[in-house]
């Protein structure tokens, strides 16, 4: 098997190499050390490669297992995390210059929970600053995308999905707090897991909006986020959000079998999807009807109410976060469209930003109503396919911002965004992005499924069923770029 | 309804004690006007009686 082979394998195959002695953890950690040498200094996914660490740590695991002791799925398994997340000893910068020089004197609990499982951590990964999507200028180069180098990656967990698109890890964590993982997850071709909402511990992370952030993992496909999933998820006493519902097994139910699912297509979160997104989706129901899934047509009309609603919430709650920074006189280390956001935030009258409360409790109950009915609701992840890397925030009137807040639906979005990713993450369901296919301009396309909060064994079932007999989540950038000079 | 003026945001920001220039200035008026006006449309959907728990109580069958 060629290199480039083994390093675009699922963890799944991966493993069960791995299990087999086929393939030790060394061996497969320093093909994906190549592939970062090769491959990054063009995508600039990783923010630092903790290149001795990690083959310290795959030495280790291959003596263990020669000595008998198996720790699971993740036993040798390279992956990377998100710049939010703390690796002991290495630094942590959340993205931005405010923090560059931050060592983290522990490991974040997921990140312990994945060496526990024997996972192999190869460094930290790309991040818009702190996480907002929608920064200019990074600690490092502006990450690009694996299909087309003059793309984003998306964001804010930008490094997170092209180094799994590329085969530079095997997967990877990111941080999800209104899309952050589906949207890179979309237009990178892979699959992206937004956790429900206390179900994994954010201690040891970087915040922006505590009432929505949570970590999650991006993989090549959705059995591989299940395992991921598995070996971090529950209680942890260091984050008292996180939930005490005992952890169930999310790959036991993995068999393809949909049949008798309850699936509803979200119209509003079609408003803003071009033909090509349209399509995509379309073909999707047809595949989860031919399943045995019963796929329809749903209305939930404040779902084109809540961008305005998720600004406020995700702005207010980050300005009050990076208050003491601020005060200390640290404006302008902030990337541009970071600091202008805080302001924003700052400015927020208190009354306008509990009426936003107000609405994302309306929805969150319009959510809750709907899953009585439904099992999974579904719509595209983004409108379209990863656009131009961006050079500025294109804000120069009023009128630019509204559009940014997709408030009227009817006069455009300047946005990529689905209307109903954001919706999601203020209801703290669990959502997964996975693959559905290339637009017209080559680029990939992914739709969103969401179950009920905790329901992510319903969730991996419909999305692996599909993975099942579609092979889109196969197809991987043919990266011609790759050793051009 | 009226917008907040740069001079206003200026004072407001400066009770925070923060203080901005251009072209920050320009953006942050321009975003905090739409982002109020895109809330004050939610006054229509008459959200008044629902409390404002950023997280609903579970209601899931999988852990009933």
């Amino acid at each position: 098997m060629l290199d480039e082979d083994i390093a675009l394998l699922t963890i799944k195959e991966q493993s069960k190499l791995i299990k087999d002695k086929k393939l030790s953890a060394v061996e497969l950690t320093q093909l994906y050390l190549k592939r970062i040498d090769r491959l990054d200094g063009k995508l600039h996914a990783f923010n630092n490669v903790l290149r001795d660490e990690a083959l310290a740590a795959a030495r280790e695991a291959d003596i263990e297992l020669a000595a008998g002791r198996y720790r699971g799925p993740m036993h040798g398994i390279p992956v990377a995390a998100k710049d939010q997340m703390n690796i002991k000893g290495a630094p942590n910068t959340g993205g931005s210059r405010v923090y560059l020089g931050n060592i983290a004197d522990e490991d974040a609990t997921i990140i312990a929970r994945l060496k526990q499982a024997g996972a192999i951590i190869m460094g930290s990964l790309a991040t818009h600053e702190f996480h907002m999507g929608t920064t200019l200028r990074f600690v490092k180069e502006h990450p690009a995308n694996p299909w087309d180098l003059s793309r984003t990656p998306g964001g804010s967990s930008a490094g997170s999905g092209s180094s799994v698109a590329a085969g530079l890890v095997s997967g990877s964590l990111g941080g999800d707090t209104g899309g952050s993982i589906r949207g890179p997850a979309s237009f990178n071709n892979i699959a992206g897991l937004r956790p429900s909402w206390s179900l994994l511990s954010r201690a040891g992370m970087f915040t922006l909006a505590w009432s929505m952030d949570t970590a999650g993992p991006f993989a090549r496909s959705a059995e591989d986020c299940a395992i991921m999933l598995q070996a971090m998820a529950g209680y942890d006493s260091k984050d008292p959000t996180t939930s005490r519902e005992q952890v169930p097994d999310y790959t036991a139910g993995l068999n393809g079998n949909i049949k008798g699912m309850h699936i509803g297509l979200v119209e509003e979160m079609l408003v803003n999807a071009e033909d090509d997104t349209r399509k995509a989706i379309e073909a999707a129901v047809d595949v989860m009807k031919k399943l045995g899934a019963k796929v329809e047509r749903i209305s939930m009309p404040l779902v084109r109410k809540m961008w305005g609603v998720h600004t406020a919430v995700v702005d207010s709650e980050a300005a009050s976060y990076h208050r003491g920074k601020l005060l200390e006189g640290r404006y302008l280390d902030y990337d541009y469209s970071t600091r202008v956001r805080l302001m924003v935030g700052t400015l927020l009258p208190s009354a306008l930003a509990t009426l936003a409360m107000r609405a994302r409790a309306a929805l969150a109950a319009q959510v809750l109503d709907t899953f009585e009915k439904y099992d999974i609701l579904m719509g595209p992840t983004m409108s379209g396919g990863a656009a131009p890397i961006p050079t500025q925030t294109g804000i120069h009137s009023k009128a630019d911002a509204a559009r940014l807040l997709h408030w009227d639906a009817s006069s455009g979005s300047a946005g990529t965004a689905s209307l109903g990713r954001n919706a999601f993450s203020l209801t703290g369901v669990p959502a997964i992005s996975i693959p559905c296919g290339f637009n017209s301009k080559g680029l990939p396309m992914g739709f969103q499924l969401a179950a009920r909060q905790m329901g992510e064994t319903t969730l991996f079932r419909a999305a692996h069923a599909y993975q099942q007999v579609t092979d889109w989540h196969k197809k991987h950038p043919p990266m011609s770029w790759a050793d051009e000079k | 309804m009226a917008d907040l003026t740069k001079p206003e945001v200026i004072t407001l920001l400066s009770v925070h004690g923060y203080q901005i220039s251009e072209p920050d200035l320009t953006e942050v008026v321009h975003r905090i006007n739409a982002l109020m006006d895109s809330l004050k449309g939610l006054d229509a959907l008459d959200v008044y009686h629902v409390e404002p728990w950023p997280v609903q109580p579970l209601r899931s069958p999988d852990h009933a």
